[in-house]
């Protein structure tokens, strides 16, 4: 590919002497750790919209901008898997740019822009993206810069784009303001971004030891304080004490949208949107109403308080209904969620048909499976001509169900994962480079997974295609040493490679 | 003074009316909300207040008075003014005092922005269910006006919602709020929102603690009256405040804290030690800001005086000696419950046994320390004076204090009369107000025999009238349970 021009000097970088923005400062004092996040891969986003209809532009070659990117623990890695495809981060904090071109360099990765800039200060010369992700954004940045947030998106976004939106909804985020409030309070007087988190874990410490309440369901909110003191200082600082934080209903996300000349394509996690584990009353009180007053009484059910939206143009579609026949030609994988109900011997669907779906792709795993695959084998079961007839159909219905249902990865192209260790065994390169500094990175399919063990890292430090096993084991020593440790060594390898980091 | 007329104010305040009017909101009495309380605590810390049998008592939205009414039947000698927005429940409240014979109470149908400069000054006032359920513009008058029409030595009590712990029911309220957006009538409002309730309340699959927590809320409000439905959570306005932000605006108001109503809620009872620890190095407001946070308080209940009325506010015992005693409510329901006190000091056992006893008469301080020195052993270790040990426990709530006795009868007499807002109450709802001010919910047969306790009927007249109910050889027995355990509900007044 042709490297594309970015017109786009950085502002220049005041890190050092405090940049005058409060927020960039907090950001800049205690880094925000990105993690990689699959909801937001491109590849998810085309596959949505591909299903209900959107001529979503191909991946492989499309340009994506991530609004806010941080540390690039999310984009880097996209576009280290998508060699063909451009990217641009935008940030305003120094530090954390800084963090994400070392990574981008690092990997030597010639697709991807990283730039120190305002959302505010984003010129119209950038040009359009296929897609948008604006992660962890919305909801923690002042009203007046929020408000351009979804506008900047509908100028930025190419026709048939998918934009990426996460923020903090109501009713579910009434229970965790509580905690907001107080930390806020408490720690109002001070500056320093380390010194509030020290104070505010001062607070959470006292406010965690049991006291009488006046509403025995205010005790939900102690529960809410020790799932706050369980967490990093970087997400106590950012998520738990940022400021702004500012939760919506979804029906207040959807009119800015609308007034942004947007329109609400779907959830990222499309399970959400068909009411899962809703008692039969309450679904058929759902189904009555239209496709967005659903979405705002499905978060009231759920009492949900996160969201991860999707957006198209308005009017890109007059329908947003699924259809299977245009997924024909994609991949599909398992997803963590039948991987992990699989692994811990969940019980088998009701559906022969569905189980024997669920066990086609979990063969496969770390590996896609060609939609085309899938309908030859429905083909092969089929016991009759009717049957036959229908089996095409029937198969990439499964599938888009599948899919809905959240049991399915759904890509255009298929993935670069192996199944077993090759003779010199390569983790997938921005892992690798993640593995060395923390004990997460991305796999494959850009799901984060975390390596507890020092162990599992050392090793992972050494997987770059250029050793052999007895390379591996000479320099790994004593626990690979021996006939067991040559058994270990194939182990660990395979763990790696179900985890789906190892690549061909 | 003229009631004002009932032309039309500003839109919002218009609007707060109608609902009311529509879906009636019942108010009760609470001897937290009597003068006298506010007497006693004011006095305790220091306050030169307003002797109760003729101080001057004015109620914020004192809705249908089933607060003020009692407490003017109570004080004859007293001034009561009450206002209200909403046009029926002051009907209502006129009804009932006019009945009742009370000349010392006057009603208004008011908006609180309208009330008069001239009306004077008070001695005590009640803003109960008001401050937080109010548009913001409204609200910003209340306390200013509180200030205006506070005697020098006066007491306010002002109640409302407050967070951290609001926050859960704050959930409800907003999906209510929306669910119900376009629908005017109160009363089809309340059948929309039982729709949205029905909906919510369902739990889904594999809920976490938050939304177990939050789902448990929906069903709290589900189980309320329609009333408490209409009122409390589809209020136009709900605006929970925290504890330092309703201080800022009475500092701004020219007012100061007090205490707290519930004295017991400012002690940090059932605090860790450490908890405790921390929070004591902290200066008195910010410390009850804290306590909120500690408790998740979604409630509060307010005094106010002028500020520089006082300089400490610091319990002073010896004020307690010309006060009179009483068993607390929650004593007296934990004895009831338990069928006796597990009070492990032999001396505080002696005493809440006494006052039991009593019960429901109030004993004057004064006989309790010389019943004390009697008591006491004449030897071993040291006793506490009296009004410290009965300032504790009033503080910790187990007794009342009160400036001054109640009248009320122990027993019934020959023609029985009953306390008359409770006779009243009773003819057209199952609650009752006592003579010492508090709320009871009272079955058929009560309710019929005590509209007969006016003094006329003896127990022949009575046995004749109630028919099956105490008929057979035990019916007179029955008669003599009945009109006892009015009596220990303090209903009787002979």
């Amino acid at each position: 590919m042709t490297q594309e021009k970015f017109p786009l000097p950085d502002s220049p970088s005041t890190s050092a002497a405090g940049t005058g923005n409060a927020l960039a400062d907090a950001y800049n004092r205690v880094a925000y750790t990105g993690q990689p996040s699959a909801t937001s891969h491109p590849y998810h986003l085309a596959a949505i919209g591909m299903l209900l209809g959107l001529d979503v532009p191909p991946v492989a070659t499309s340009r994506v901008l991530e609004l806010a990117c941080g540390d690039g623990a999310n984009l880097v890695p996209m576009a280290a898997s998508l060699p063909g495809a451009t990217f641009t981060g935008c940030d305003f904090s120094a530090n954390a740019i800084l963090n994400a071109r070392r990574m981008a360099e690092g990997l030597g990765l010639a697709n991807c822009r990283l730039v120190e800039r305002d959302l505010r200060d984003l010129g119209d010369d950038i040009g359009t993206f296929d897609y948008v992700i604006a992660h962890g954004l919305y909801s923690w940045i002042p009203a007046e810069v929020r408000a351009q947030v979804l506008p900047l998106i509908a100028r930025h976004l190419s026709p048939n784009g998918v934009a990426f939106v996460s923020y903090n909804t109501y009713p579910g985020c009434h229970v965790r303001q509580g905690v907001w409030d107080m930390l806020k309070f408490h720690t109002r007087g001070i500056d320093d971004a380390g010194a509030r988190v020290v104070a505010a874990r001062e607070l959470i410490d006292l406010l965690v030891e049991p006291a009488p309440v006046q509403n025995p369901i205010d005790e939900a909110l102690r529960a809410q304080l020790r799932a706050v003191a369980d967490q990093t200082d970087s997400t106590l600082c950012h998520d738990d004490l940022g400021e702004p934080n500012n939760p919506f209903y979804f029906h207040e996300f959807a009119a800015d949208a609308s007034g942004s000349g947007l329109a609400f394509l779907a959830e990222s996690e499309m399970f959400s949107m068909v009411g899962a584990g809703v008692s039969p009353r309450v679904r058929e009180a759902l189904a009555r109403m239209d496709r967005l007053t659903r979405e705002q009484y499905l978060d009231f059910v759920h009492l949900r308080r996160f969201r991860e939206s999707l957006l198209c143009h308005a009017g890109a579609l007059s329908r947003f209904v699924a259809q299977p026949a245009r997924i024909a030609g994609m991949h599909v994988a398992a997803s963590r969620v039948l991987r992990k109900a699989a692994a811990s011997g969940a019980a088998p669907d009701a559906d022969p048909q569905i189980q024997a779906l669920r066990g086609f792709v979990l063969a496969r795993w770390p590996r896609t499976v060609a939609v085309a695959e899938v309908i030859a084998w429905f083909k092969s079961r089929a016991k009759d001509a009717e049957s036959l007839a229908n089996a095409g159909s029937r198969a990439v219905q499964e599938v888009a169900q599948r899919f809905v249902a959240g049991d399915l990865i759904l890509r255009a192209d298929p993935a670069l994962a192996v199944a077993r260790a090759g003779e010199r065994p390569e983790v997938f390169a921005p892992a690798r480079w993640m593995f060395a500094e923390t004990d997460y990175g991305p796999s494959v399919y850009h799901e984060t997974v975390r390596l507890a063990e020092p162990g599992d890292r050392r090793l992972v430090a050494l997987l770059d295609g250029r050793h052999a096993r007895a390379d591996l084991i000479a320099a790994l020593g004593e626990p690979f040493a021996g006939a067991a440790g040559k058994v270990r060594l194939d182990a660990a390898l395979q763990g790696l490679a179900q985890l789906a980091l190892l690549v061909a | 003074m003229p009631d004002s007329p009932t032309s039309p104010t500003a839109r919002s305040g218009n609007d707060i009316a109608r609902s009311y009017n529509e879906v009636a909101y019942t108010s009760f009495a609470d001897s937290v909300r009597h003068p006298d309380r506010l007497a006693t605590i004011g006095t305790l810390l220091g306050m030169d207040v307003a002797p109760l049998a003729t101080c001057r008592v004015l109620e914020f939205a004192c809705g249908d008075g089933l607060n003020l009414v009692p407490i003017a039947a109570t004080l004859p000698d007293a001034t009561c003014v009450g206002f209200d927005l909403a046009a029926r429940p002051i009907a209502t409240a006129r009804r009932m005092a006019s009945e009742l014979g009370l000349t010392n109470v006057q009603l208004l149908e008011l908006d609180l922005r309208d009330l008069p400069a001239d009306l004077g000054t008070f001695d005590y006032i009640i803003a109960h269910g008001l401050y937080s359920w109010v548009p913001a513009d409204v609200r910003a008058l209340v306390l200013p006006l509180i200030a205006r029409h506070l005697a020098p030595q006066g007491i306010a009590f002002v109640s409302y919602n407050t967070l951290p712990g609001c926050h859960m029911r704050r959930a409800v309220w907003d999906m209510l709020k929306y669910h119900t957006r376009d629908i005017i009538e109160m009363p089809a409002k309340v059948a929309s929102a039982r729709t949205l309730l029905d909906m919510v309340g369902r739990p889904v699959a594999a809920e976490t603690d938050a939304q177990q927590a939050l789902r448990a809320e929906v069903r709290d409000a589900r189980s309320g009256p329609d009333s408490a439905l209409a009122h409390d959570d589809m209020s136009e306005s709900n605006d929970p405040v925290y504890f330092h932000e309703f201080m800022a605006d009475a500092t701004r108001s020219g007012l100061d804290f007090l205490a707290e109503a519930r004295l017991s809620t400012m002690l940090g009872g059932g605090l860790a030690p450490e908890v405790r620890q921390a929070l004591g190095p902290l200066g008195r407001l910010t410390r009850e800001q804290y306590l909120d946070f500690v408790h998740f308080r979604r409630y509060r209940e307010s005094l106010l005086c002028h500020s520089g009325v006082l300089s400490r506010f610091v319990v002073q015992p010896p004020r307690a000696l010309a006060m009179h005693a009483s068993p607390s409510l929650s004593l007296r329901q934990e004895v009831e419950r338990a069928g006796r006190d597990s009070e492990p000091d032999a001396g505080v056992a002696a005493l809440k046994q006494l006052l039991l006893a009593r019960w429901p008469q109030s004993v004057p301080v004064s006989e309790l320390a010389a019943w004390r020195e009697q008591v006491q052993p004449a030897a071993g270790s040291p006793v506490r004076p009296i009004e410290f040990l009965l300032v504790e426990m009033f503080v910790a709530g187990i007794i009342d204090l009160r400036t001054a006795p109640v009248s009320v009868a122990s027993a019934a007499g020959e023609r029985p009369i009953a306390f008359a807002p409770a006779r009243w109450m009773l003819r057209e709802s199952e609650f009752a107000t006592s003579a010492h001010h508090d709320s009871y919910r009272l079955g058929q047969d009560d309710r019929r025999l005590v509209a007969l306790l006016d003094g006329r009927h003896t127990r022949a007249d009575l046995v004749a009238a109630l028919g099956e109910l105490v008929a057979g050889p035990s019916g007179t027995n029955r008669l003599e349970a009945a009109l006892n355990a009015l009596a220990r509900l303090a209903l009787l007044v002979r």
